[in-house]
């Protein structure tokens, strides 16, 4: 390598205007402008002047791995130191691209001889090598390194410019690609439409031909194509029909769907395309279609694997790159955006579908509730009415029968009506809590055991049970002890805890033998506890839960009376006050029914 | 008779009852009548038919109790409208007639001891 002199012998012009001025006049010419290849072009065009070089030349680095010439020479450029320069730049430019040189500053190049000098300076910006600018000087300049050295720079700088400037118009109509097809994609009237007119808006701007294929049951099935030339889109929905990919792997289409992953061919040789086709008219639509470059990448909608986007180059010469992978994924997207579109108003069909079923269904249930509630409602009205006002009419005859017969004088005759009508009264008495009992078992399978609540002291309410079941006690010699608090109020339905109590005692009194019976009240935390104790038969062990269901007794029905109700209407009733009911018994030492009724805190009063 | 001169309407759609009920009435003193629906019984009190307390059944055709006690309670007429009601019911809305103004709610069949007690404090806070 020789060295140039760095005192060279300028020649006049430049001399005259100083080498800033030239450098000025160099970043003037080069402009803004918006495409690399005017700029080299450019560049050559204004630094050969600049540094007075009889040729120079501005390699460009390509994105896919080639290099450009952009040259610009004087008559006086000739022979050897051209076509050097020239291959320097090239090579300059080449390996820019494939290695982005991290080389700085100048190199000058041999030879300088009789037939002049070159310089090779590469060009670059923001560490990135460009490409390369090359200089040939005549035999009797000297060139001027400072000034090549700063011209470099303009240059690297005109051409990063033009680079943005054309990635950004690349990109400018990729977005513009992208935005039709968002567009596109937010109408969405139908699937099919949609995505075709999606695959169309790649062609050509993004590549000469594009198909879309779905994924469905394990098969690709084209639902769109298009080719710049519309003569040969037939070719694409014939190499496109129904395919199963696993038989065709080494399609690009096929291999997305077998792999997920985008699949790139930059080039297609002749192999890779032989290797696509899974028969002889698949090869013949091949070599018919010839395409030079293919991309295609998966359409996923959810996570799931929906489709397969593909391009391709046929005969532009342009080659798909990396570069193009981002905008194809993205236009993947907006298909799978129509895809998932018309997966979710599929499914709102069906759940509307459903909902106005489910509705129907629910409105008709409604009805049928509405009229079942309606006939129950009638059914225990009508049964309480029907069966009370005989009870009624015969009640109040026989009560008034009574008063009228204690106004009599008194004769045997008087006694022995009397006797009559009190047995009379006892029979309706019973005769209407077994109607009582009915009507209740009703209400409790229908549903309809309602409930008043109102604050009330249970152990008043004890204290008035107990004095209206006295003389039922005394008159089977009963012994009836009451144990209470001086009060216990609380929010509970009274007449149902009334109805509850006095089951548990003409229980105790109808298995008790006659032995004591203790009733008692006890405040716990949360809870109203009454006990009720008897010393009778008791209950086996095997019959404590079975006497709480329905026509269960521990006993036998030949010895003791009833329904065998009263004590599953007594459970019922406690759960539907949210209470409890247990019983304790050992047979032959009597039996403990233990009733829990919730008690809020703050209504405890008076507790034992 | 500590009764003689109050005089009960009993409004009762069953026969035997309501003349069970006259019957019983007259004997303990009352003067007493009846009329088998809500709708006769509004009509007769509307005419001047005079009554101190009223014994309702409200169950019944035509014009049920609650109806009947619901429309009495509203009459312009400020006595009819202050009228003491006894309810006498086998079953049925309790606790609507007791917030319309029902003296005392009595289940059927309904001890006629009570009934007359309750009948005797109707009078007394009526007179």
């Amino acid at each position: 390598m020789t060295r140039v002199e760095r005192t060279p012998r300028a020649p006049e012009s430049r001399a005259e205007r100083g080498p800033l001025a030239l450098l000025e006049e160099l970043a003037a010419s080069l402009g803004a402008p918006d495409e690399v290849a005017e700029c080299a072009a450019l560049a050559a065009a204004a630094v050969l002047p600049a540094t007075s070089a009889v040729a120079c030349l501005v390699g460009v680095a390509r994105a896919s791995g080639g290099a450009a010439l952009y040259s610009a020479s004087t008559g006086d450029a000739r022979g050897r130191p051209m076509g050097v320069a020239a291959e320097l730049s090239l090579d300059g430019a080449r390996s820019s691209a494939l290695f982005g040189l991290p080389t700085t500053g100048l190199r000058w190049a041999e030879p300088a001889g009789p037939d002049g000098s070159i310089a090779c300076v590469l060009l670059q910006a923001g560490g990135a090598a460009l490409g390369t600018l090359s200089l040939a000087f005549a035999a009797d300049v000297r060139p001027d390194g400072a000034l090549v050295a700063a011209a470099a720079r303009e240059c690297g700088r005109a051409l990063d410019r033009a680079r943005l400037a054309e990635v950004g118009k690349a990109a400018g109509a990729r977005l513009d690609l992208l935005a039709e097809a968002g567009a596109l994609v937010a109408g969405a009237p139908e699937k099919a439409e949609t995505l075709s007119e999606l695959t169309a808006l790649a062609v050509p701007r993004l590549c000469d031909f594009a198909a879309l294929d779905l994924l469905e049951n394990g098969a690709l099935r084209r639902l769109a194509a298009a080719h710049r030339d519309p003569g040969k889109s037939w070719l694409l929905r014939e190499l496109g029909r129904t395919r199963v990919p696993s038989e065709t792997p080494a399609e690009p289409a096929a291999q997305v769907a077998l792999e997920g992953r985008p699949a790139l061919y930059p080039e297609l040789p002749e192999p890779a395309l032989e290797a696509m086709a899974s028969s002889d008219h698949e090869a013949a639509l091949l070599r018919e279609l010839a395409p030079t470059s293919a991309l295609s990448v998966p359409i996923v909608v959810k996570g799931v694997l929906c489709g397969v986007l593909s391009l391709g180059m046929a005969d532009s010469g342009r080659a798909l790159q990396a570069a193009d992978l981002p905008v194809a994924e993205e236009l993947a997207r907006r298909a799978a955006w129509v895809l998932e579109r018309a997966q979710l108003r599929g499914e709102a069909d069906r759940e509307s579908g459903d909902r106005r079923r489910a509705e129907a269904d629910r409105e008709r249930l409604r009805f049928e509730l509405k009229e079942a509630i309606q006939v129950r409602d009638s059914f225990l009205s009508i049964a309480s009415h029907e069966l009370k006002t005989p009870l009624t009419a015969l009640q109040l005859a026989i009560q008034s029968a009574a008063r009228t017969v204690a106004t009599l004088d008194q004769s045997p005759e008087r006694d022995l009506c009397e006797k009559r009508l009190s047995v009379g009264e006892k029979q309706i008495k019973r005769l209407n809590a077994l109607v009582d009992q009915l009507l209740d078992i009703s209400r409790i399978q229908l549903g309809r055991l309602e409930l008043h609540p109102e604050e009330l002291d249970l152990c008043a309410l004890i204290r008035e049970l107990a004095e209206r079941t006295a003389g039922e006690f005394q008159s089977a010699g009963t012994e009836l002890t009451i144990r209470l608090p001086p009060s216990l109020v609380g929010c509970w339905d009274g007449d149902r805890i009334d109805q509850v109590l006095s089951n548990l005692l003409s229980n105790a009194l109808k298995y008790g033998a006659g032995k004591p019976v203790l009733l008692e009240v006890q405040a716990l935390p949360g809870l109203a506890r009454i006990t009720v104790r008897d010393q009778g038969i008791g209950i086996a062990p095997e019959h404590q839960q079975r006497i709480f269901e329905r026509f269960e007794r521990a006993v036998s029905s030949r010895h003791y009376s009833g329904f065998g109700l009263g004590l599953w209407i007594v459970r019922r009733i406690l759960d539907a006050l949210a209470g409890s009911i247990r019983v304790q018994s050992e047979p032959g030492r009597g039996s403990v029914f233990v009733v829990d009724l919730p008690l809020p805190p703050a209504r405890a009063r008076g507790a034992a | 008779m500590p009764n003689a001169g109050f005089r009960i309407l009993v409004i009762e759609d069953d026969q035997g009852i309501r003349e069970l009920l006259v019957e019983v009435l007259v004997q303990e003193g009352y003067q007493a009548a009846c009329a088998e629906n809500g709708e006769r019984a509004l009509e007769r009190l509307a005419a001047g038919e005079q009554a101190d307390v009223l014994l309702l059944d409200l169950m019944m055709p035509v014009m049920d109790g609650l109806t009947f006690l619901a429309r009495l309670r509203a009459h312009p007429h400020p006595r009819l409208a202050a009228l003491p009601v006894i309810v006498a019911t086998a079953g049925g809305p309790l606790l609507e007639a007791r917030a319309i103004g029902a003296v005392a709610v009595l289940s059927k069949p309904v001890d006629l001891a009570l009934l007359l007690r309750t009948v005797e404090r109707a009078c007394e806070s009526a007179g």
